[in-house]
């Protein structure tokens, strides 16, 4: 006798159950389009309120110090605000923290992994890492899992989200849901979405829209790298055909190997993914090591077109502004502040008690 | 006749009765036995006292080797735990002392193939490329320790050997793995290839039953100056890191053979 038909019967009834789970809302303007989702990991709701308590979850660290909240909190846009992170034991990243928002399209993630495209995958990094130790978790999966458990709030989400396991609490499950939520971490609602997708004339005033001509000009450049819908040429979306390969030397001072770090090849030292510039303004410190305080001395750096490099982008080769232009320069890059993002409940601390 | 010398082989290798296959793995520093507790004198190029940390490195594709030459490969015995698929987590530190990771050890590998009269076993240190870059947290054991995770590299450590000089308080770091990963056709994407797998080959002269394989850590850690002004913190497996040179020598990676395991009686 074959097993076929009992097979197929229960995959039936789990593509049913599946189906039946209510799935995640994107909420996007008309042409703003819809991230990437694995689909082994489809976006349920359920997995995404599991993941936003992991993400806000200390116990997510080996001493319960951090979580992943700690070095990206919603009011900078998921950023931490730092030069560079500091880990739940102390131990300085000798990297900025990225803000999350809109990650969901990043061709690849962190500052420099030209294999790393998935967040399911990413979020180990924070996890596991030890050079730099960030949440510390190396050698303690058992005993994450066990903290979980040991919880009556999460018998309670692991099992809405996955509700057809026998046991839910895996390292897969924690990291599914994790990225689940960081991929709905999408801003959509600056003035400059306003503008673009809502056709509102008055989203941007006008020095905003003279600083977008600037910003899109072949004078400045800027849009070579932090292009399209994403302000990053990185970006992809759920129907993106072509893949983003792009790392960029800035001109920044030698230090940091950058894509080479994981390449090894000489014309990768210093090169950088670009990341988005939405919510620009909520994330300084800024660059790779945060070794720019502020949007001002960012464009000041651009102006000058930074150190000498022989890898260095060739649209990194500095301009002249006026003071009336750089004014509308960075009022621009101001228009894609998303506030909403910034207190959106969905995105918001489950753990902190409503006043 | 050619059928007929197939048929053959398939009935004799079809009956010969299959045995269980025990290998001992002995980690030593200098010669004496591996333990969390123990300070080690004389270590590295600065001949500094140091106690050990960790000690774990995963095997692969173990083979047997007959007397022709021809080889039988090993089906590791599957535990759960540190066997599985063709490759098995050696685990020298019991969390005992300075050492921080399991309380288990596995310092013996299992494995079954047909009876037969062996001269030899050979097999990679290092997790085969198959199983190397997949998403560590769905993999199976003895792919789903965190210790081994490399995901900043896409892949596992193969080898963890960690240290603290004693003077000093200086914590030494070998981590062996493949580097220069990229993906198909294009830099991105999920690992294709890596310019440098560093799978380290060993080939020994070993006879199952009499021999124990002998893991001697000395040869490298010889070139570390593990205090003083020019400590080095370890090798992270860099093709560029001068550190790391001595290290891919002493597994073989270089041009020169392997020193550091060897076949002694058990």
């Amino acid at each position: 006798m074959s097993l076929a038909p009992q097979l197929i019967a229960l995959c039936l009834l789990v593509l049913i159950a599946a189906q039946g789970m209510p799935t995640h809302e994107w909420t996007l303007p008309e042409g703003f389009p819809e991230p990437p989702v694995p689909a082994d990991n489809p976006l349920t709701v359920a997995k995404v309120e599991l993941g936003r308590h992991l993400f806000y979850e200390a116990q997510l660290s080996g001493n319960a110090q951090q979580s992943c909240a700690s070095c990206h909190r919603q009011e900078l846009a998921f950023s931490d605000g730092l030069r560079v992170a500091v880990g739940s034991t102390g131990e300085r990243h000798s990297r900025n923290s990225q803000g999350l928002a809109n990650v969901a399209y990043a061709a690849t993630l962190t500052w420099a992994s030209p294999s790393l495209t998935s967040l399911e995958h990413q979020v180990l990094i924070p996890m596991f890492g030890e050079k730099p130790v960030e949440l510390g978790l190396s050698g303690r999966e058992a005993e994450l899992v066990a903290r979980l458990r040991a919880r009556p709030l999460y018998r309670d989400l692991f099992a809405a989200a996955y509700p057809e396991d026998a046991d839910p609490f895996t390292l897969a499950r924690i990291t599914q849901a994790l990225a689940s939520f960081v991929r709905t971490i999408v801003s959509y609602r600056s003035p400059y979405d306003r503008y673009v997708y809502e056709h509102d004339e008055r989203a941007l005033g006008p020095a905003e829209r003279r600083g977008m001509e600037l910003f899109f000009s072949e004078r400045l450049e800027c849009f070579h790298c932090h292009n399209g819908f994403n302000f990053s040429d990185a970006t992809v979306h759920a129907d993106s055909v072509v893949e983003a390969t792009s790392f960029h030397d800035t001109g920044l001072p030698a230090g940091d190997q950058g894509l080479a770090a994981l390449t090894h090849r000489p014309e990768d030292v210093g090169r950088f993914r670009a990341p988005s510039l939405r919510n620009v303004e909520l994330t300084a410190p800024y660059m790779h090591d945060g070794s720019i305080a502020t949007l001002e001395h960012v464009v000041a750096h651009y102006e000058s077109g930074g150190a000498d490099s022989p890898r260095k982008s060739p649209f990194v080769r500095g301009f002249v502004l006026s003071d009336a232009e750089r004014r509308d320069l960075i009022a621009f890059l101001k228009s894609l502040t998303d506030r909403e993002l910034t207190h959106d409940s969905r995105l918001a601390d489950p753990f902190v008690r409503t006043r | 006749m050619r059928v007929v010398v197939v048929l053959c082989w398939l009935w004799w290798s079809g009956c010969a009765p299959e045995a269980t296959f025990t290998l001992p793995f002995r980690a030593l520093v200098g010669g004496r036995s591996f333990g969390c507790d123990t300070i080690y004198e004389g270590l590295g190029a600065s001949k500094s006292a140091a106690r050990f940390e960790d000690l774990r490195l995963y095997v692969s594709r173990l083979r047997l080797v007959r007397p022709d030459g021809s080889e039988q490969p090993l089906a590791l015995v599957p535990d759960g735990a540190f066997q599985g698929g063709s490759t098995a987590l050696l685990d020298f530190e019991d969390r005992r002392g300075s050492c921080a990771g399991t309380r288990a050890t596995h310092e013996t590998i299992h494995g079954r193939a047909p009876a037969g009269q062996y001269t030899g076993l050979r097999f990679d240190v290092g997790v085969p490329f198959e199983q190397n870059h997949g998403d560590p947290a769905r993999a199976l054991a003895p792919l789903d320790v965190s210790s081994m995770f490399w995901v900043w590299r896409h892949g596992y450590k193969f080898m963890r050997v960690e240290l603290r000089s004693e003077r000093e308080r200086r914590p030494l770091v070998v981590h062996l793995g493949s580097t220069g990963c990229s993906g198909d056709g294009a830099v991105v994407g999920p690992p294709a290839r890596c310019t440098r797998p560093n799978r380290a080959p060993v080939d020994l002269r070993f006879v199952p039953d009499r021999d124990a394989i002998a893991l001697e850590l000395s040869p490298l850690l010889a070139s570390f100056t593990l205090e003083g002004e020019s400590a080095s913190d370890g090798c992270e497996a860099s093709p560029d890191d001068p550190d790391c040179a001595p290290v891919f020598t002493a597994l073989g990676l270089s041009r020169a053979p392997q020193q550091v395991f060897a076949a002694v009686p058990r």
